[in-house]
Order: structure tokens, then C-alpha cells, then sequence
């Protein structure tokens, strides 16, 4: 019985040291913890690695000697060997990657922040949540790692879209940089468009999308004319990328549904929900029902993300060009496309700005990028990358069309009362698809004061 | 018929129970003359000694539930005006907010039919199978295994399998209704079956454990009062109502306080099969939670929602172990 008491005694031990400790080399005190870590292993990573001096750049272009650690949301974002690259070009520079996917790395900066532990150095996170880092002091202000980019490297820095700054400034700074971003297309079912004598192909504005679903419809096909999601927490997007593509102003996440482009907005969801275009039981769709049925071949149309293509073009006898088609989603008077982007920043926990600025940099190059489709990341915004011939083998789909509707699209409209605004719209596109008596000058006149109180 | 058969067994099992178990340390137990020489003065033989020995214990738990609790309580009490802001205190501000919210007082009657539902539903399943798995003898004992295959499966891979089943187009459930010409509902897109499939969605992730309790309770019953009731010439019905359920009722009170607790937290049921809709019919106290704190990101006010839920569960139980008490064989 004593040695077991012993056994239990150290296993407890263990467990009280291990939850004390922080997991990840940081430590529970703060302003020694960033200086240390990469004093701790100072000559580990050239003494280990020496083989790699040959191929390293000149030490001033990699910094000093650091370990930097990285939170990143998704592991698709991040191919094979992408950090390795980054070690074997910069030896001084050791990266550490936690795959975060619960979108949880906000609260657990905060949290990290308030028990004064070490943050990481380097963020990925989505591009409408930088504001609220910014607003917590989590994160550096970017303009000095940007300005020293253009100096020691213009041409990979002049390929950024200036989209991926752009969004990224507000209060006086620039917070992060946006390399990647989703954005969302309408694809169409050959046949069933064949059999409806319609030009799918050519579709470019809203009221032609109407009159192919009308077309459809009046065709007899068996086919639903328009897909979609309107199970709570999954369809949103359809909405906020009409609102765009139709003018509506945004205030913030807010649309503007009195205005023109919001009005229409609504008339046409309005309409293709009245005219069974639409149907009444995509109120119960996710992700799985809207695909499925288009994937089926029992829908001529659905707006998704530029993404699931590839999932499409991997069902067998529904082939690209034959089966299916994808056009850029379509747009009314001055509206326009929408991308929606995850982003990059560097924490105010690092004592490394500079070096967690080369990984970032090293993520944006155009290698990475093409690689990083490959392993089913999103479209980047980088225009080398997106003419980079490499994008044909694994996107085949993305064609001209789509690019140039890419490299035009405009940013998410975003604010810190995104969820909020969500979870509003969310109601009123339910009311929509699920069918009602009101008009869109009544339901503007319902939700508008809703969101403006947001 | 009274519940009080053979009382005799009923007096005596406690009293050999007390002498076993709550045998006071300062009794007068035959030691042998090697433990007399080797304790003679040991220490905690006072007053003290329980809370000494139960204090570690006591700590461990504290820390480990009750101040996760008492954190959540203390931070509902702050806010944070924009996500990132320091929090600041604002007292009772997130609770008088709550229950001036008409969605809240929505999702508590949505809640209120969920678990009343659930319960209904899951107690009556869960009897009914429990007396047939009682009497499954021989080579269908296999079956009360069986019976737990549910609960091996995840409530959110359940209810994306309900999904599909209830899916109005392509689900089994309208194929079968169509086989007998019957048009079934869009279950899931209709706001009147929409919470209907989600109780049974949830009852069919509860229900093994439902049953296991009260098997395990059928099984410790003595079978010497089903023989005295059937001398006593009860019928079927009389010997449940008077005999089974009163013996039975510790079994019934733990179900129903776990199906309680289950459906009044219960999410995963809820946001993988509706994600709370069609038009917010089946959003409960738990998926309002939800959006408040993971799409609203306003976590303070979410942890206000948790208190009252916690409240909520804490005045359920008392309410549950009252009323069995009626029910109860008295001793």
C-alpha cells in the first residue's frame, strides 16, 4: 500500500506541476517569459541544424536568434513543409504551430494575457475579429514590419492585393495582413440549364440569375432552380453577399435595407421564395442538404463558397464543364463581389516583430500560396499567385472570369457587431425562405431598427 | 395494497446496515493485543478528526466544481462594452437585461416544453422498456446490452442522423408514410413538428441510461413483494402502481433529475439537428446561450443565462425529490 501511495502521491504531483506550467515553453510569469524563451535554447537550432547554413540568408535578413510561436484557425491554411521551408532558408528562426480551429484564439489571448502568460508571436485569425485584438491590445500595429517588406523585398511585397492592408487599417494603424480570403460564386447544372435553353454561363447580373431561375422553373424540370442554406448559423453569407452585389451600403455589418440595392435585395429573395424558386424547405438546409442537392443533380443552382468546387469536381460522372459550370457571383448596378478573409498580426507578446513579420511574409510568398491550394486553403490575394499556372492543377475551375471577379471583390463588410448582426439576419432570411406576407419595404422597416440598435 | 409488505425485512436491513456502517469510532471493536500495542495513543480520535480527514476532499472538489461556478457567477456581474474591451463591473445589469428580453422569456417556454416533453417521453419509454428488459430471460438477456448502443453513439452524430432521417424529401420517415399513402410533414422546416422531432431526437440519446437506472432499480426490488401481491390477488396495473413505482422511486427521482439536467443544458441535440429554427421555434435556454456567447460573443451575458439555468436545475431538483417523496416507501 505505501508504494502505491508513493505512485499516487508523485502522479498527482505531476498533474498539480503540469497544470501550474504552461504548455507551450511560456511561463506564469510575463515579462520574464519573452526574453527567455529564446535565450533558453539559444544554440540548440544552429547546432542542430548546420547543414542548412548553406542554403540560410544572410543573417540581418532573418533577424536574430527567436523562437516564434504561431496560432493559427485552420491547418489547411498551411501545407506541408511550410515552416520547415521557413527554418531551412532562416536557421536562427524556430516555428512552433498550433492548429486553433475552435475560433476560440481571441478569448485565449485574452485569458493568456490576464493569467500574464507568454502570447504567441504570431495570430491567424478572422479578418472581422482584428479590431476587437486591437481593442484588447493583443496585437502590433503592422505599418513598420509593412513599410520594411516594400524596402528589402518590393517585388514579392508589390504582388500583396492592397486589399489585404486595406481592411486591415483602422484607429490610426495597420493591424494585420489578409492573405487568404473565401469568396462566394453560383454554380449551375449544365443539363438542367440546357434543358431550359438558358446561358448559364453568361449569367452576370441579379435579374438574370432571376430569369434563369424563372426559366427553370417554366422549363418543367424536376430540378429546385435555386439551393440554399437557411438552417441558423450556416446560411448568412448567401444574404450579405446579395446585399453587396446588389449596392446596399453597409454600416459596418449593418446593410442599409432602405436603401435601393436593399430594397431590391429583398424583392428578389422575396420573389424567388413566392414563385417556389426558391424552396420553403432550404429553412431546414445546412451545409449537407444545399450540397447534396446540387451535388445530386436535384438543383440548377446554388451560391457556395469558391471552395466547395473542389468537392464538386470530385463526384464522379458530374464533371466540370459537362456537369457543372461556375460562374462569379452576380451583381446589380454599382454593387460588387465580396471576399471574406482570414488574417495575419503580430502580437503584442512578441519581442520578435520583425521575424514574426518574415513568417508572415513567408506565408504570403507565392510558393506557399499555390501550395497552400493545393492542401485546400482559399483563393490568396496575391495576384502572382493567382496567375501562377501552378492554381490549374488543383483549381481547374478557377477560370478568368472568377479571378478577375476575385481581384476586384471588395472586403466582407465587417464590425464588431458581426455576430449580432448575424444572428438578425439569420431571422429575417428565415422569414423569407420559409414564405411570408410582407414586403420588403415591410421587412426593411422591421429589421433595420433591430440592426441600427446593434 | 400497501406498500409496506413484510416489514420486518424493511426494519431489519437497516438496522445491520447502521451497525456496519456507521460504526462509531470510539465503540468498543475486539482488537487483537498487536493492534492495541501499535495504536495506543493514535491520533483523530477527537471532534475534529471527520473534518480533518474530509477537508482534502472537500478542497479538491471545491476547486474542481464549485469555484468554475462561482467564477461564472462572479463574472456575469461584469461587461464589457465592445469584444476586447476591458470588462467593467455593472452589478445586475446582465440579469435585469435578461428578463427584460422578450426573446428570454421566449426560449424559457420553448425550454419549458423541451424538457416537459422530454421527460414525459423519456420516462415512458424508459419504464416501458425497463419492464421488458426485466423480463427478458435467457437468450434475450443479450438485449439489455443492446439497449445501450444509443449511448455509445454522440448526441450531435445522432441528431445529424435524425436529420436525415427527418429530412422532408429524402428522409425514411416520409418514404415509409408514403408507402401507407400518408404525406408526411417537412419535419424539420415546419415550426409545429420542428420541436417534436427534437424531444425525440434528445429522449432517443437519453434513453439507455434512463433505462439502466431504472433496470438496475426493477432488479434490487425483492421479489418476495411481486410474490405477496399476487397471493394478495393484484393485478398487473396494482402491482405497479402500488408495489413497482414506490419501490422504484429513488430509480425514477435520479431519472428524471438527470433527463432534466440533460434537456435543460442539452445543445448538441439542438444545434446540429435545427441550429434552434425553423424561425427560432426550437430555440431553447441552451441555444440562446449559445448564440449570446459564441455568435453574440457577449460571454458576460452568457454567463448570466448559465446562472439561471444552473438556478433553474438546482429548483428542479428540489422539485423532483419533493414530490417522489410522496411516492416513497416510508423507512
Amino acid at each position: 500500500m505505501g508504494k502505491t501511495h508513493l505512485i499516487a502521491a508523485a502522479v498527482t504531483l505531476a498533474f498539480v506541476v503540469a497544470a501550474c506550467g504552461s504548455s507551450d515553453g511560456g511561463s506564469a510569469e510575463p515579462a520574464a517569459a519573452p526574453a527567455a524563451a529564446p535565450a533558453a535554447e539559444p544554440a540548440a537550432a544552429p547546432a542542430a541544424e548546420p547543414a542548412a547554413a548553406p542554403a540560410a540568408e544572410p543573417a540581418g535578413e532573418c533577424g536574430e536568434e527567436v523562437d516564434l510561436l504561431i496560432f493559427s484557425s485552420r491547418d489547411y491554411y498551411q501545407p506541408p513543409d511550410l515552416w520547415e521551408g521557413l527554418m531551412e532558408r532562416c536557421p536562427n528562426i524556430s516555428v512552433k504551430v498550433q492548429v486553433e480551429s475552435n475560433d476560440d484564439i481571441l478569448q485565449q489571448l485574452q485569458r493568456m494575457n490576464d493569467a500574464g502568460q507568454r502570447l504567441p508571436d504570431v495570430i491567424q485569425d478572422d479578418t472581422f475579429l482584428i479590431e476587437a485584438y486591437q481593442n484588447a491590445g493583443l496585437i502590433l500595429d503592422h505599418t513598420e514590419q509593412k513599410d520594411r517588406w516594400e524596402a528589402d523585398d518590393p517585388d514579392t511585397y508589390n504582388d500583396i492585393l492592397p486589399i489585404a492592408w486595406e481592411e486591415n487599417t483602422f484607429n490610426d494603424g495597420i493591424w494585420g495582413t489578409s492573405l487568404t480570403a473565401n469568396f462566394d460564386v453560383i454554380y449551375y447544372n449544365v443539363a438542367v440549364c440546357e434543358e431550359a435553353g438558358v446561358d448559364c454561363a453568361g449569367i452576370a447580373t441579379l435579374d438574370e440569375f432571376r430569369d434563369a431561375l424563372r426559366a427553370v422553373k417554366a422549363s418543367g424540370s424536376d430540378a429546385i432552380p435555386l439551393s440554399a442554406q437557411a438552417l441558423p448559423g450556416t446560411g448568412i453569407t448567401t444574404l450579405k453577399t446579395f446585399f453587396s452585389a446588389a449596392g446596399a451600403p453597409f454600416d459596418g455589418a449593418v446593410p442599409d435595407m432602405q436603401s435601393e440595392g436593399g430594397l431590391y435585395t429583398l424583392q428578389w429573395f422575396l420573389d424567388a421564395s413566392n414563385e417556389g424558386l426558391l424552396p420553403s424547405q432550404a429553412i431546414s438546409w445546412g451545409e449537407d442538404e444545399a450540397r447534396g442537392a446540387f451535388a445530386g443533380q436535384r438543383a440548377a443552382f446554388i451560391l457556395d463558397g469558391f471552395t466547395v468546387a473542389g468537392e464538386f469536381n470530385e463526384i464522379p460522372g458530374f464533371n466540370l464543364g459537362e456537369g457543372w459550370g461556375v460562374v462569379p457571383s452576380p451583381t446589380a448596378g454599382s454593387g460588387n463581389q465580396i471576399s471574406n478573409a482570414r488574417t495575419w498580426a503580430i502580437t503584442s507578446g512578441t519581442d520578435h516583430p520583425y521575424e514574426a513579420m518574415l513568417a508572415i511574409r513567408h506565408v504570403g510568398s507565392v510558393e506557399q500560396l499555390v501550395a497552400a491550394a493545393g492542401n485546400g486553403s482559399v483563393p490568396m490575394r496575391n495576384s502572382a499567385a493567382l496567375q501562377d499556372p501552378g492554381l490549374d492543377e488543383f483549381w481547374p475551375f478557377f477560370n478568368a472570369n472568377l479571378r478577375a471577379a476575385y481581384e476586384g471583390s471588395d472586403s466582407v463588410p465587417a464590425g464588431l457587431n458581426g455576430g449580432s448582426v448575424e444572428v438578425e439576419l439569420e431571422k429575417l432570411w428565415g422569414e423569407i425562405v420559409a414564405g411570408t406576407d410582407m414586403t420588403a419595404q415591410e421587412l426593411a422597416d422591421k429589421y433595420q431598427p433591430i440592426l441600427d440598435g446593434l | 395494497m400497501t406498500p409496506t409488505l413484510e416489514p420486518e425485512t424493511q426494519a431489519k436491513r437497516p438496522s445491520l446496515t447502521r451497525k456496519l456502517l456507521f460504526r462509531s469510532p470510539r465503540s468498543k471493536s475486539p482488537k487483537s493485543p498487536k493492534e492495541s500495542a501499535a495504536q495506543p495513543a493514535m491520533i483523530g480520535q477527537g471532534k475534529l478528526t471527520p473534518y480533518m480527514f474530509s477537508f482534502p476532499a472537500v478542497l479538491v472538489v471545491s476547486a474542481v466544481l464549485a469555484y468554475p461556478v462561482l467564477a461564472g457567477i462572479y463574472q456575469s456581474l461584469f461587461r464589457a462594452d465592445e469584444i476586447g474591451l476591458p470588462e467593467e463591473w455593472v452589478g445586475f445589469q446582465n440579469y435585469s437585461d435578461l428578463f427584460n428580453d422578450g426573446d428570454f422569456y421566449a426560449a424559457l417556454w420553448r425550454t419549458a416544453i423541451f424538457v416537459g416533453g422530454s421527460l414525459v417521453v423519456g420516462l415512458t419509454l424508459g419504464l416501458f422498456f425497463s419492464f421488458a428488459l426485466f423480463r427478458a430471460v435467457g437468450g434475450l438477456r443479450w438485449m439489455r446490452a443492446a439497449t445501450l448502443a444509443p449511448y455509445l453513439i454522440s448526441n450531435v452524430a445522432a441528431a445529424v442522423m435524425f436529420r436525415l432521417i427527418f429530412n422532408g424529401d429524402l428522409g425514411v420517415i416520409n418514404n415509409w408514410l408514403g408507402y401507407i399513402g400518408i404525406e408526411g410533414p417537412a419535419w424539420l422546416a415546419d415550426t409545429r413538428w420542428s420541436m417534436v422531432v427534437v424531444i425525440f431526437s434528445q429522449v432517443w440519446t437519453d434513453l439507455p441510461l434512463t433505462i439502466l437506472l431504472l433496470l438496475g432499480g426493477l432488479m434490487t426490488i425483492d421479489k418476495s413483494y411481486f410474490d405477496a401481491a399476487l397471493v394478495d390477488g393484484a393485478s398487473p396495473w396494482k402491482r405497479a402502481r402500488h408495489v413497482t413505482i414506490p419501490l422504484l422511486a429513488p430509480q425514477i427521482v435520479v431519472s428524471t433529475v438527470w433527463l432534466s439536467y440533460s434537456t435543460l443544458t442539452g445543445l448538441g441535440v439542438v444545434l446540429a439537428l435545427t441550429g434552434g429554427g425553423p424561425l427560432g421555434s426550437t430555440t431553447t435556454l441552451a441555444m440562446e446561450l449559445y448564440n449570446t456567447a459564441f455568435r453574440r460573443l457577449e460571454f458576460n451575458q452568457a454567463l448570466a443565462m448559465a446562472t439561471v439555468i444552473l438556478v433553474l436545475n438546482a429548483l428542479l431538483t428540489l422539485l423532483y425529490v419533493r414530490v417522489s417523496r410522496r411516492f416513497q416507501v416510508p423507512g
